[in-house]
Protein backbone atom coordinates (compact mmCIF):
# COMPACT_ATOMS: atom_id res chain seq x y z
CA UNK A 1 0.00 0.00 0.00
CA UNK A 2 1.27 3.51 -0.61
CA UNK A 3 0.88 6.04 1.18
CA UNK A 4 3.16 8.79 0.07
CA UNK A 5 0.08 10.73 -1.50
CA UNK A 6 -2.21 10.65 1.26
CA UNK A 7 0.67 11.77 3.92
CA UNK A 8 1.92 14.51 1.99
CA UNK A 9 -1.12 15.95 1.62
CA UNK A 10 -2.06 15.69 5.65
CA UNK A 11 1.37 17.47 5.95
CA UNK A 12 0.61 20.24 3.88
CA UNK A 13 -2.76 20.58 5.69
CA UNK A 14 -0.34 20.61 9.12
CA UNK A 15 1.49 23.48 7.18
CA UNK A 16 -1.45 25.39 6.51
CA UNK A 17 -3.09 25.55 9.93
CA UNK A 18 0.28 26.14 11.32
CA UNK A 19 0.65 29.61 8.73
CA UNK A 20 -3.02 30.50 10.14
CA UNK A 21 -1.48 30.37 13.53
CA UNK A 22 1.53 32.25 12.63
CA UNK A 23 3.70 29.98 13.86
CA UNK A 24 4.63 28.36 10.35
CA UNK A 25 8.49 27.55 9.86
CA UNK A 26 9.94 28.77 6.87
CA UNK A 27 11.22 25.04 5.74
CA UNK A 28 8.00 24.55 6.26
CA UNK A 29 7.05 27.52 4.10
CA UNK A 30 9.20 26.47 1.59
CA UNK A 31 7.66 23.09 1.21
CA UNK A 32 3.94 24.76 0.86
CA UNK A 33 5.02 27.14 -1.67
CA UNK A 34 6.22 24.49 -3.90
CA UNK A 35 3.32 22.37 -3.30
CA UNK A 36 0.94 25.22 -4.48
CA UNK A 37 2.99 25.85 -7.39
CA UNK A 38 2.35 22.20 -8.70
CA UNK A 39 -0.89 22.91 -9.75
CA UNK A 40 -3.89 25.52 -10.19
CA UNK A 41 -6.18 22.86 -7.74
CA UNK A 42 -3.21 23.12 -5.32
CA UNK A 43 -4.20 26.75 -5.14
CA UNK A 44 -7.90 26.43 -5.29
CA UNK A 45 -7.87 23.86 -1.93
CA UNK A 46 -5.23 26.27 -0.30
CA UNK A 47 -7.94 29.05 -0.90
CA UNK A 48 -10.91 27.27 -0.42
CA UNK A 49 -9.43 26.77 3.59
CA UNK A 50 -8.92 30.63 3.76
CA UNK A 51 -12.42 31.20 2.67
CA UNK A 52 -15.10 32.14 5.20
CA UNK A 53 -17.94 30.65 4.03
CA UNK A 54 -15.90 27.47 3.10
CA UNK A 55 -14.83 27.29 6.60
CA UNK A 56 -18.06 28.08 8.05
CA UNK A 57 -19.97 25.19 5.93
CA UNK A 58 -17.19 23.02 7.13
CA UNK A 59 -17.96 23.50 10.94
CA UNK A 60 -20.92 22.99 10.37
CA UNK A 61 -21.09 19.76 8.83
CA UNK A 62 -18.39 18.55 11.29
CA UNK A 63 -20.61 19.65 14.06
CA UNK A 64 -23.72 17.87 12.59
CA UNK A 65 -21.30 14.68 12.08
CA UNK A 66 -20.49 14.64 15.48
CA UNK A 67 -24.12 14.57 16.37
CA UNK A 68 -24.04 11.45 14.57
CA UNK A 69 -21.12 9.50 16.23
CA UNK A 70 -21.62 6.17 17.61
CA UNK A 71 -18.63 3.86 18.51
CA UNK A 72 -21.45 0.94 19.04
CA UNK A 73 -22.27 1.01 15.28
CA UNK A 74 -18.71 0.42 14.68
CA UNK A 75 -18.23 -2.07 17.36
CA UNK A 76 -21.58 -4.00 16.36
CA UNK A 77 -20.07 -4.87 13.35
CA UNK A 78 -16.32 -5.38 14.74
CA UNK A 79 -17.47 -7.86 17.67
CA UNK A 80 -19.38 -11.00 17.09
CA UNK A 81 -20.86 -11.77 20.44
CA UNK A 82 -23.08 -14.86 21.81
CA UNK A 83 -26.59 -13.69 22.68
CA UNK A 84 -25.92 -14.71 26.33
CA UNK A 85 -23.30 -12.01 26.78
CA UNK A 86 -25.35 -9.19 25.62
CA UNK A 87 -28.85 -8.83 25.39
CA UNK A 88 -30.73 -7.64 21.73
CA UNK A 89 -30.41 -4.15 21.56
CA UNK A 90 -30.60 -2.39 18.44
CA UNK A 91 -33.20 -4.10 15.67
CA UNK A 92 -32.99 -1.37 13.99
CA UNK A 93 -35.39 -0.05 10.83
CA UNK A 94 -33.74 -0.30 7.77
CA UNK A 95 -32.33 2.49 5.85
CA UNK A 96 -33.31 1.64 2.62
CA UNK A 97 -36.91 2.19 1.97
CA UNK A 98 -36.58 3.97 -1.16
CA UNK A 99 -35.37 0.05 -3.05
CA UNK A 100 -37.97 -2.74 -3.18
CA UNK A 101 -36.59 -6.06 -1.97
CA UNK A 102 -37.52 -9.40 -1.46
CA UNK A 103 -36.32 -12.10 -0.49
CA UNK A 104 -37.39 -15.76 -1.36
CA UNK A 105 -35.16 -18.38 0.46
CA UNK A 106 -36.15 -22.77 -0.69
CA UNK A 107 -34.38 -25.28 0.49
CA UNK A 108 -31.43 -26.98 -0.99
CA UNK A 109 -30.00 -29.34 1.33
CA UNK A 110 -28.98 -31.69 -1.62
CA UNK A 111 -27.34 -28.63 -3.49
CA UNK A 112 -24.69 -27.75 -1.58
CA UNK A 113 -23.52 -31.30 -1.69
CA UNK A 114 -24.08 -31.48 -5.09
CA UNK A 115 -21.78 -28.06 -5.35
CA UNK A 116 -19.48 -29.12 -2.88
CA UNK A 117 -18.10 -31.90 -4.79
CA UNK A 118 -17.42 -29.69 -7.97
CA UNK A 119 -15.00 -27.13 -6.50
CA UNK A 120 -12.34 -28.34 -4.24
CA UNK A 121 -9.77 -28.64 -6.59
CA UNK A 122 -10.09 -25.46 -8.16
CA UNK A 123 -9.95 -23.65 -4.11
CA UNK A 124 -6.53 -23.61 -2.31
CA UNK A 125 -7.98 -25.63 0.16
CA UNK A 126 -6.13 -24.43 3.12
CA UNK A 127 -5.68 -26.54 6.16
CA UNK A 128 -5.95 -23.44 8.65
CA UNK A 129 -8.15 -21.20 7.36
CA UNK A 130 -10.48 -19.98 4.20
CA UNK A 131 -10.63 -16.55 2.03
CA UNK A 132 -14.06 -15.22 1.88
CA UNK A 133 -15.90 -15.54 -1.35
CA UNK A 134 -14.42 -14.30 -4.67
CA UNK A 135 -15.93 -13.41 -8.13
CA UNK A 136 -16.33 -16.68 -9.32
CA UNK A 137 -18.97 -17.80 -12.02
CA UNK A 138 -19.74 -20.10 -15.15
CA UNK A 139 -21.74 -19.26 -18.10
CA UNK A 140 -23.23 -22.46 -19.79
CA UNK A 141 -25.62 -21.75 -22.89
CA UNK A 142 -28.32 -24.67 -23.29
CA UNK A 143 -25.96 -25.94 -26.65
CA UNK A 144 -23.69 -27.48 -23.77
CA UNK A 145 -20.97 -24.18 -24.46
CA UNK A 146 -18.95 -23.02 -21.06
CA UNK A 147 -17.18 -20.30 -19.71
CA UNK A 148 -15.61 -19.02 -16.68
CA UNK A 149 -16.09 -15.68 -16.23
CA UNK A 150 -12.75 -13.56 -14.91
CA UNK A 151 -12.35 -12.76 -11.59
CA UNK A 152 -10.70 -9.55 -12.01
CA UNK A 153 -14.55 -8.56 -13.13
CA UNK A 154 -17.51 -8.77 -11.10
CA UNK A 155 -20.61 -8.38 -13.65
CA UNK A 156 -21.88 -9.37 -16.94
CA UNK A 157 -24.27 -7.74 -18.99
CA UNK A 158 -26.41 -9.91 -20.86
CA UNK A 159 -27.54 -9.15 -24.14
CA UNK A 160 -29.35 -10.69 -27.02
CA UNK A 161 -26.08 -11.35 -28.71
CA UNK A 162 -24.37 -12.77 -25.34
CA UNK A 163 -22.53 -12.22 -22.87
CA UNK A 164 -20.27 -9.07 -21.72
CA UNK A 165 -18.40 -7.52 -19.64
CA UNK A 166 -18.72 -3.90 -18.23
CA UNK A 167 -15.90 -2.55 -20.68
CA UNK A 168 -17.63 -4.39 -23.71
CA UNK A 169 -14.92 -7.23 -23.67
CA UNK A 170 -17.28 -10.24 -24.32
CA UNK A 171 -17.09 -13.67 -22.66
CA UNK A 172 -19.31 -15.69 -25.44
CA UNK A 173 -22.22 -15.18 -27.73
CA UNK A 174 -25.38 -16.79 -27.82
CA UNK A 175 -25.69 -18.47 -31.17
CA UNK A 176 -28.27 -20.37 -31.34
CA UNK A 177 -28.97 -21.54 -27.72
CA UNK A 178 -32.37 -20.40 -26.20
CA UNK A 179 -31.53 -20.88 -22.70
CA UNK A 180 -28.43 -20.02 -20.13
CA UNK A 181 -27.94 -20.48 -17.00
CA UNK A 182 -25.00 -18.23 -14.41
CA UNK A 183 -23.66 -20.57 -11.59
CA UNK A 184 -21.74 -19.43 -8.79
CA UNK A 185 -19.64 -22.02 -6.76
CA UNK A 186 -19.35 -21.84 -3.22
CA UNK A 187 -16.62 -19.21 -2.54
CA UNK A 188 -17.97 -17.76 -5.67
CA UNK A 189 -20.33 -14.38 -5.94
CA UNK A 190 -20.94 -12.26 -9.45
CA UNK A 191 -23.41 -9.99 -10.90
CA UNK A 192 -25.33 -10.06 -13.77
CA UNK A 193 -27.55 -7.18 -15.71
CA UNK A 194 -30.34 -8.83 -17.83
CA UNK A 195 -30.83 -7.49 -21.30
CA UNK A 196 -34.26 -5.46 -19.84
CA UNK A 197 -31.75 -3.62 -17.19
CA UNK A 198 -32.27 -5.74 -14.71
CA UNK A 199 -29.57 -6.23 -12.14
CA UNK A 200 -29.17 -9.58 -10.13
CA UNK A 201 -26.85 -9.83 -7.64
CA UNK A 202 -25.88 -13.91 -7.48
CA UNK A 203 -25.03 -15.06 -3.47
CA UNK A 204 -22.67 -18.37 -3.17
CA UNK A 205 -23.45 -21.62 -4.50
CA UNK A 206 -26.30 -20.04 -6.73
CA UNK A 207 -27.62 -20.90 -10.18
CA UNK A 208 -29.75 -18.11 -12.01
CA UNK A 209 -31.54 -19.81 -15.36
CA UNK A 210 -32.46 -17.49 -17.96
CA UNK A 211 -33.97 -17.37 -21.53
CA UNK A 212 -31.74 -15.10 -24.67
CA UNK A 213 -34.80 -13.71 -25.60
CA UNK A 214 -37.37 -12.47 -23.05
CA UNK A 215 -41.41 -13.55 -24.24
CA UNK A 216 -42.98 -10.32 -25.23
CA UNK A 217 -45.76 -10.93 -22.48
CA UNK A 218 -43.15 -12.05 -19.39
CA UNK A 219 -39.64 -12.00 -18.53
CA UNK A 220 -39.07 -15.25 -16.85
CA UNK A 221 -35.91 -16.40 -14.99
CA UNK A 222 -35.75 -19.20 -12.79
CA UNK A 223 -33.14 -19.16 -9.21
CA UNK A 224 -31.79 -21.33 -7.15
CA UNK A 225 -29.47 -20.26 -4.47
CA UNK A 226 -30.32 -16.74 -3.17
CA UNK A 227 -29.92 -13.62 -5.54
CA UNK A 228 -31.18 -9.97 -5.44
CA UNK A 229 -32.55 -8.49 -7.92
CA UNK A 230 -33.22 -4.94 -9.32
CA UNK A 231 -36.05 -5.36 -11.76
CA UNK A 232 -36.09 -2.90 -14.25
CA UNK A 233 -39.79 -1.17 -14.70
CA UNK A 234 -41.87 -3.04 -17.78
CA UNK A 235 -45.63 -1.87 -17.58
CA UNK A 236 -47.12 -4.66 -19.79
CA UNK A 237 -44.14 -7.45 -18.93
CA UNK A 238 -44.44 -8.76 -15.86
CA UNK A 239 -40.76 -10.00 -14.21
CA UNK A 240 -41.59 -13.80 -12.58
CA UNK A 241 -38.90 -15.57 -10.87
CA UNK A 242 -39.22 -19.33 -10.03
CA UNK A 243 -38.16 -21.46 -8.14
CA UNK A 244 -39.02 -25.10 -7.21
CA UNK A 245 -42.38 -24.95 -6.47
CA UNK A 246 -43.04 -20.97 -5.81
CA UNK A 247 -43.65 -18.49 -8.16
CA UNK A 248 -42.95 -14.61 -7.58
CA UNK A 249 -43.97 -11.76 -10.16
CA UNK A 250 -43.29 -8.48 -10.13
CA UNK A 251 -44.28 -5.92 -12.02
CA UNK A 252 -41.22 -3.72 -11.32
CA UNK A 253 -39.30 -3.69 -8.14
CA UNK A 254 -36.18 -4.29 -6.35
CA UNK A 255 -36.08 -7.86 -4.83
CA UNK A 256 -34.17 -10.79 -3.72
CA UNK A 257 -34.22 -14.19 -4.05
CA UNK A 258 -32.38 -16.83 -1.64
CA UNK A 259 -32.98 -20.50 -1.80
CA UNK A 260 -30.94 -22.00 0.93
CA UNK A 261 -32.99 -22.65 4.34
CA UNK A 262 -34.03 -25.79 5.99
CA UNK A 263 -35.19 -28.80 3.58
CA UNK A 264 -37.99 -27.59 0.44
CA UNK A 265 -39.22 -24.41 2.47
CA UNK A 266 -39.18 -21.14 0.91
CA UNK A 267 -38.94 -17.27 2.32
CA UNK A 268 -39.77 -14.83 0.39
CA UNK A 269 -39.24 -10.94 1.70
CA UNK A 270 -40.26 -7.93 0.31
CA UNK A 271 -39.14 -4.97 1.32
CA UNK A 272 -41.05 -2.12 -0.76
CA UNK A 273 -43.25 -2.59 -3.67
CA UNK A 274 -45.58 -5.00 -3.93
CA UNK A 275 -45.59 -8.69 -5.44
CA UNK A 276 -47.38 -11.80 -5.81
CA UNK A 277 -45.96 -14.98 -4.31
CA UNK A 278 -48.05 -18.34 -5.76
CA UNK A 279 -47.43 -22.02 -4.60
CA UNK A 280 -47.03 -24.01 -7.10
CA UNK A 281 -48.54 -27.33 -5.71
CA UNK A 282 -51.90 -25.89 -4.49
CA UNK A 283 -52.31 -23.11 -6.41
CA UNK A 284 -52.24 -20.63 -3.48
CA UNK A 285 -51.07 -17.15 -4.01
CA UNK A 286 -51.50 -14.05 -1.65
CA UNK A 287 -49.38 -10.48 -2.54
CA UNK A 288 -46.75 -9.60 -0.01
CA UNK A 289 -46.53 -6.47 1.66
CA UNK A 290 -43.10 -4.64 2.31
CA UNK A 291 -41.78 -5.97 5.67
CA UNK A 292 -43.24 -9.00 5.51
CA UNK A 293 -41.44 -12.36 4.78
CA UNK A 294 -43.70 -15.16 3.13
CA UNK A 295 -42.96 -19.07 3.78
CA UNK A 296 -43.59 -21.94 1.63
CA UNK A 297 -43.15 -25.37 3.22
CA UNK A 298 -44.83 -28.22 2.83
CA UNK A 299 -47.81 -27.06 -0.04
CA UNK A 300 -48.22 -24.32 2.92
CA UNK A 301 -48.04 -20.90 1.86
CA UNK A 302 -47.73 -18.13 5.18
CA UNK A 303 -46.33 -14.99 6.01
CA UNK A 304 -45.08 -13.35 8.80
CA UNK A 305 -43.43 -9.84 9.57
CA UNK A 306 -39.41 -9.89 9.87
CA UNK A 307 -36.13 -7.79 10.06
CA UNK A 308 -35.31 -6.72 6.62
CA UNK A 309 -32.20 -5.76 7.41
CA UNK A 310 -31.22 -9.04 8.72
CA UNK A 311 -32.34 -10.96 5.68
CA UNK A 312 -30.49 -8.86 3.19
CA UNK A 313 -27.58 -8.18 5.29
CA UNK A 314 -25.89 -10.13 2.49
CA UNK A 315 -26.31 -7.75 -0.08
CA UNK A 316 -24.17 -5.10 1.84
CA UNK A 317 -21.83 -7.43 2.04
CA UNK A 318 -22.02 -8.48 5.53
CA UNK A 319 -23.05 -11.34 8.02
CA UNK A 320 -26.11 -11.07 10.35
CA UNK A 321 -25.86 -13.99 13.19
CA UNK A 322 -28.94 -12.32 15.54
CA UNK A 323 -30.97 -14.95 16.96
CA UNK A 324 -29.33 -17.72 14.47
CA UNK A 325 -28.48 -21.27 15.96
CA UNK A 326 -25.05 -23.13 15.37
CA UNK A 327 -26.27 -24.73 12.17
CA UNK A 328 -27.92 -21.72 10.55
CA UNK A 329 -24.73 -19.49 11.00
CA UNK A 330 -22.23 -22.34 9.86
CA UNK A 331 -24.70 -23.73 7.24
CA UNK A 332 -23.87 -19.45 5.64
CA UNK A 333 -20.44 -19.98 6.24
CA UNK A 334 -19.84 -22.68 4.63
CA UNK A 335 -21.39 -21.56 1.16
CA UNK A 336 -19.03 -18.18 1.66
CA UNK A 337 -16.21 -19.93 2.68
CA UNK A 338 -16.91 -23.30 0.37
CA UNK A 339 -15.95 -25.26 3.42
CA UNK A 340 -17.74 -28.64 4.19
CA UNK A 341 -18.41 -29.06 7.91
CA UNK A 342 -18.70 -31.71 10.08
CA UNK A 343 -19.99 -31.72 14.02
CA UNK A 344 -18.54 -33.93 16.19
CA UNK A 345 -20.43 -34.39 19.30
CA UNK A 346 -23.71 -33.09 20.86
CA UNK A 347 -23.78 -29.24 19.53
CA UNK A 348 -24.73 -26.74 22.21
CA UNK A 349 -28.43 -24.98 21.55
CA UNK A 350 -27.22 -21.61 21.28
CA UNK A 351 -27.96 -18.20 19.89
CA UNK A 352 -25.60 -15.73 18.17
CA UNK A 353 -25.85 -11.85 18.12
CA UNK A 354 -24.68 -9.41 15.97
CA UNK A 355 -22.56 -9.66 13.01
CA UNK A 356 -19.05 -8.84 10.10
CA UNK A 357 -18.27 -8.58 7.25
CA UNK A 358 -18.20 -10.84 4.63
CA UNK A 359 -14.61 -9.90 3.61
CA UNK A 360 -13.41 -11.55 6.99
CA UNK A 361 -10.88 -14.35 6.90
CA UNK A 362 -12.74 -17.59 7.94
CA UNK A 363 -10.98 -17.67 11.49
CA UNK A 364 -11.89 -14.42 12.10
CA UNK A 365 -15.20 -15.24 12.03
CA UNK A 366 -14.39 -18.60 13.93
CA UNK A 367 -13.98 -16.85 17.15
CA UNK A 368 -17.38 -16.74 18.09
CA UNK A 369 -16.94 -20.45 18.70
CA UNK A 370 -14.75 -20.24 21.73
CA UNK A 371 -17.31 -17.82 23.45
CA UNK A 372 -19.50 -21.06 23.36
CA UNK A 373 -16.93 -23.87 24.56
CA UNK A 374 -16.35 -25.06 21.02
CA UNK A 375 -13.36 -24.94 19.21
CA UNK A 376 -12.69 -25.94 15.30
CA UNK A 377 -10.00 -27.33 13.12
CA UNK A 378 -9.14 -28.32 9.26
CA UNK A 379 -8.73 -32.19 8.49
CA UNK A 380 -5.76 -32.73 6.17
CA UNK A 381 -8.79 -32.63 3.31
CA UNK A 382 -9.69 -29.36 4.46
CA UNK A 383 -13.22 -30.19 6.43
CA UNK A 384 -13.89 -27.99 9.13
CA UNK A 385 -14.20 -29.86 11.95
CA UNK A 386 -16.57 -27.85 15.51
CA UNK A 387 -16.17 -30.06 19.25
CA UNK A 388 -16.82 -28.95 22.14
CA UNK A 389 -14.31 -28.56 24.19
CA UNK B 1 -10.81 6.81 26.78
CA UNK B 2 -7.77 8.96 26.98
CA UNK B 3 -4.71 8.76 25.64
CA UNK B 4 -1.70 11.16 26.02
CA UNK B 5 1.01 9.35 24.32
CA UNK B 6 0.52 8.57 20.36
CA UNK B 7 3.15 5.54 21.07
CA UNK B 8 0.74 3.86 23.09
CA UNK B 9 -2.52 4.61 21.45
CA UNK B 10 -0.95 2.84 18.11
CA UNK B 11 0.79 -0.01 20.67
CA UNK B 12 -3.06 -0.38 21.60
CA UNK B 13 -4.45 -0.45 18.60
CA UNK B 14 -2.37 -2.53 16.80
CA UNK B 15 -3.26 -4.94 19.59
CA UNK B 16 -6.95 -5.03 18.57
CA UNK B 17 -8.01 -2.89 22.02
CA UNK B 18 -11.14 -1.72 21.69
CA UNK B 19 -9.97 1.65 23.53
CA UNK B 20 -7.68 2.51 21.07
CA UNK B 21 -10.13 1.96 18.58
CA UNK B 22 -12.77 4.00 19.87
CA UNK B 23 -10.13 6.58 20.62
CA UNK B 24 -9.46 6.93 16.67
CA UNK B 25 -13.09 6.54 15.91
CA UNK B 26 -13.65 10.02 18.02
CA UNK B 27 -10.88 11.45 16.62
CA UNK B 28 -11.40 11.27 13.77
CA UNK B 29 -15.05 10.09 12.64
CA UNK B 30 -16.01 13.92 11.50
CA UNK B 31 -13.05 14.66 9.48
CA UNK B 32 -13.90 11.23 7.42
CA UNK B 33 -17.63 11.68 6.59
CA UNK B 34 -16.37 15.64 5.31
CA UNK B 35 -14.10 13.76 3.51
CA UNK B 36 -16.80 11.28 2.33
CA UNK B 37 -19.17 13.59 1.69
CA UNK B 38 -17.20 14.96 -1.72
CA UNK B 39 -18.39 11.88 -2.94
CA UNK B 40 -21.67 11.45 -2.24
CA UNK B 41 -24.87 13.56 -2.20
CA UNK B 42 -26.47 12.22 1.45
CA UNK B 43 -24.64 12.99 4.84
CA UNK B 44 -26.07 9.52 5.78
CA UNK B 45 -24.07 8.12 2.47
CA UNK B 46 -20.84 9.44 4.35
CA UNK B 47 -21.56 8.22 7.38
CA UNK B 48 -21.80 4.78 6.34
CA UNK B 49 -18.31 5.23 4.12
CA UNK B 50 -16.82 6.93 7.01
CA UNK B 51 -18.17 3.76 9.05
CA UNK B 52 -16.77 1.06 6.72
CA UNK B 53 -13.68 2.84 6.75
CA UNK B 54 -12.85 2.74 10.59
CA UNK B 55 -14.30 -0.93 10.16
CA UNK B 56 -11.48 -1.33 7.34
CA UNK B 57 -8.96 0.46 9.31
CA UNK B 58 -9.64 -1.74 12.31
CA UNK B 59 -9.59 -5.37 10.75
CA UNK B 60 -6.49 -4.54 8.78
CA UNK B 61 -4.44 -5.34 11.57
CA UNK B 62 -1.63 -3.34 10.69
CA UNK B 63 1.08 -1.28 12.44
CA UNK B 64 1.25 2.09 12.10
CA UNK B 65 4.43 4.20 12.67
CA UNK B 66 2.63 7.42 13.62
CA UNK B 67 -1.19 9.34 13.59
CA UNK B 68 -0.13 10.51 10.23
CA UNK B 69 0.21 7.16 8.91
CA UNK B 70 -3.35 5.86 10.36
CA UNK B 71 -4.82 8.95 9.41
CA UNK B 72 -3.30 8.38 5.39
CA UNK B 73 -4.58 5.04 5.65
CA UNK B 74 -8.17 6.19 6.25
CA UNK B 75 -8.14 8.69 3.98
CA UNK B 76 -7.38 6.18 1.70
CA UNK B 77 -9.65 3.83 1.83
CA UNK B 78 -12.30 6.39 2.35
CA UNK B 79 -11.48 7.67 -0.98
CA UNK B 80 -11.29 4.30 -1.99
CA UNK B 81 -14.85 3.76 -1.00
CA UNK B 82 -15.91 7.03 -2.09
CA UNK B 83 -14.83 6.46 -5.40
CA UNK B 84 -16.58 3.12 -5.47
CA UNK B 85 -19.91 4.92 -4.96
CA UNK B 86 -19.57 7.11 -7.40
CA UNK B 87 -19.38 4.47 -9.41
CA UNK B 88 -21.74 2.42 -8.80
CA UNK B 89 -24.17 4.90 -8.86
CA UNK B 90 -22.89 6.31 -11.98
CA UNK B 91 -23.47 2.70 -13.36
CA UNK B 92 -26.90 2.73 -12.52
CA UNK B 93 -27.56 6.15 -13.75
CA UNK B 94 -25.23 6.54 -16.47
CA UNK B 95 -23.91 4.53 -19.67
CA UNK B 96 -21.32 2.44 -18.48
CA UNK B 97 -18.13 3.98 -20.63
CA UNK B 98 -19.36 7.60 -19.51
CA UNK B 99 -19.03 6.28 -15.90
CA UNK B 100 -15.30 5.74 -15.61
CA UNK B 101 -14.36 9.01 -17.57
CA UNK B 102 -16.24 11.03 -15.14
CA UNK B 103 -14.25 8.69 -12.19
CA UNK B 104 -11.10 9.86 -14.07
CA UNK B 105 -12.05 13.31 -13.88
CA UNK B 106 -12.84 13.68 -10.29
CA UNK B 107 -9.98 11.88 -9.01
CA UNK B 108 -7.20 14.58 -8.64
CA UNK B 109 -10.08 17.17 -7.01
CA UNK B 110 -10.82 14.38 -4.24
CA UNK B 111 -7.33 13.65 -3.50
CA UNK B 112 -7.01 17.41 -2.65
CA UNK B 113 -9.54 17.26 -0.34
CA UNK B 114 -7.68 15.91 2.40
CA UNK B 115 -5.91 19.42 2.53
CA UNK B 116 -9.28 21.09 3.10
CA UNK B 117 -10.45 18.30 5.43
CA UNK B 118 -7.43 18.13 7.20
CA UNK B 119 -7.19 21.85 8.11
CA UNK B 120 -11.09 22.37 8.62
CA UNK B 121 -10.78 19.84 11.20
CA UNK B 122 -8.21 21.15 13.04
CA UNK B 123 -9.18 24.52 13.37
CA UNK B 124 -12.52 23.37 14.43
CA UNK B 125 -10.78 20.99 16.94
CA UNK B 126 -8.97 23.81 18.42
CA UNK B 127 -12.33 25.86 18.61
CA UNK B 128 -13.98 23.32 20.60
CA UNK B 129 -10.52 23.53 23.48
CA UNK B 130 -12.53 26.70 24.39
CA UNK B 131 -14.61 26.76 27.90
CA UNK B 132 -17.59 25.87 27.37
CA UNK B 133 -19.78 28.78 28.02
CA UNK B 134 -17.07 30.85 25.26
CA UNK B 135 -17.18 28.25 22.97
CA UNK B 136 -21.55 28.02 23.10
CA UNK B 137 -21.53 31.52 22.87
CA UNK B 138 -19.08 31.47 19.48
CA UNK B 139 -20.79 28.51 17.91
CA UNK B 140 -24.29 30.48 18.55
CA UNK B 141 -23.30 33.81 16.83
CA UNK B 142 -20.65 32.55 14.51
CA UNK B 143 -21.85 29.11 13.46
CA UNK B 144 -25.65 29.67 13.59
CA UNK B 145 -25.56 33.46 13.07
CA UNK B 146 -26.82 34.55 15.76
CA UNK B 147 -26.93 38.53 16.58
CA UNK B 148 -25.88 39.04 20.14
CA UNK B 149 -29.77 40.03 21.43
CA UNK B 150 -30.31 36.37 20.36
CA UNK B 151 -28.08 34.77 21.75
CA UNK B 152 -29.08 37.16 25.12
CA UNK B 153 -32.35 35.95 24.97
CA UNK B 154 -31.59 32.23 24.19
CA UNK B 155 -29.41 31.82 26.79
CA UNK B 156 -31.35 33.65 29.10
CA UNK B 157 -28.30 36.11 29.49
CA UNK B 158 -27.23 39.91 29.69
CA UNK B 159 -26.46 40.90 26.30
CA UNK B 160 -22.89 42.74 28.46
CA UNK B 161 -22.13 38.66 29.08
CA UNK B 162 -22.50 38.05 25.80
CA UNK B 163 -20.37 40.52 24.09
CA UNK B 164 -17.63 39.85 27.64
CA UNK B 165 -17.68 36.21 26.67
CA UNK B 166 -16.90 36.90 23.10
CA UNK B 167 -14.37 39.14 24.32
CA UNK B 168 -12.57 36.61 26.54
CA UNK B 169 -13.12 33.13 24.19
CA UNK B 170 -11.42 35.62 21.34
CA UNK B 171 -8.21 36.33 23.86
CA UNK B 172 -8.27 32.65 25.23
CA UNK B 173 -8.25 32.04 20.85
CA UNK B 174 -5.37 34.42 20.89
CA UNK B 175 -3.75 32.26 23.62
CA UNK B 176 -4.27 28.89 21.98
CA UNK B 177 -3.68 29.52 18.75
CA UNK B 178 -0.92 32.97 18.80
CA UNK B 179 0.21 35.18 16.62
CA UNK B 180 -1.06 37.36 13.96
CA UNK B 181 -1.27 35.86 11.36
CA UNK B 182 -4.18 33.77 12.53
CA UNK B 183 -6.44 36.78 11.93
CA UNK B 184 -8.14 34.69 9.38
CA UNK B 185 -10.13 32.88 11.81
CA UNK B 186 -10.32 35.39 14.64
CA UNK B 187 -12.11 37.99 11.81
CA UNK B 188 -14.83 35.27 10.36
CA UNK B 189 -15.54 34.29 14.21
CA UNK B 190 -15.30 37.61 15.73
CA UNK B 191 -16.02 39.91 13.31
CA UNK B 192 -18.75 38.85 11.07
CA UNK B 193 -21.33 39.26 13.74
CA UNK B 194 -20.50 42.81 15.22
CA UNK B 195 -19.48 42.60 18.97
Amino acid sequence: MNLTEEELLIRISTFIVQEMKGEQRAEDRLLLKKWLSESPENQAVYKRCFDQIMQKKAFESLQEFEKNRDFEKVRSKLFVRPVSQKAFQFKRLLPYVAAACLLIAFGAVWYSNQIGLKIPAENQLSQTDRLPAKNRATVTFSDGRQFQLNELESEVFISYKGVHYDDGGAVAETQAAQFATIETPRGGIYDVVLPDGTRVKLNAATTLRYPTVFAKDKREVSVDGEAYFEVANRQNQPFIVETANQQVSVLGTHFNVNTFGDKSEIKTTLLEGKVQVKELTGGKHIVLLPGYQSLVNKGKLTSRAVDVEQELAWVDGRFNFDGKSLFEVMDDLSRWYNVDVEYRGEMPDVEFFGGTYRTSKLSTILKILKDQNLHYHFTPNGKLIIEKN
Amino acid sequence: MKYTSEKELLEDFSEGKEEACAYIYHRYFARICLFASSFVYESKESEDIAEESFIRLWQSKRNYESIQHLKAALYQTARRLGLNYQASRQRRFNRVDTYIRLQDQNQSNQLQEIVYTETMAELYHALNKLPHKAREIVELTYLEGLSNQEVADLLNINIQTVKNQKLRALSLLRKLLSRDSFHYLMSIVFFSSKI
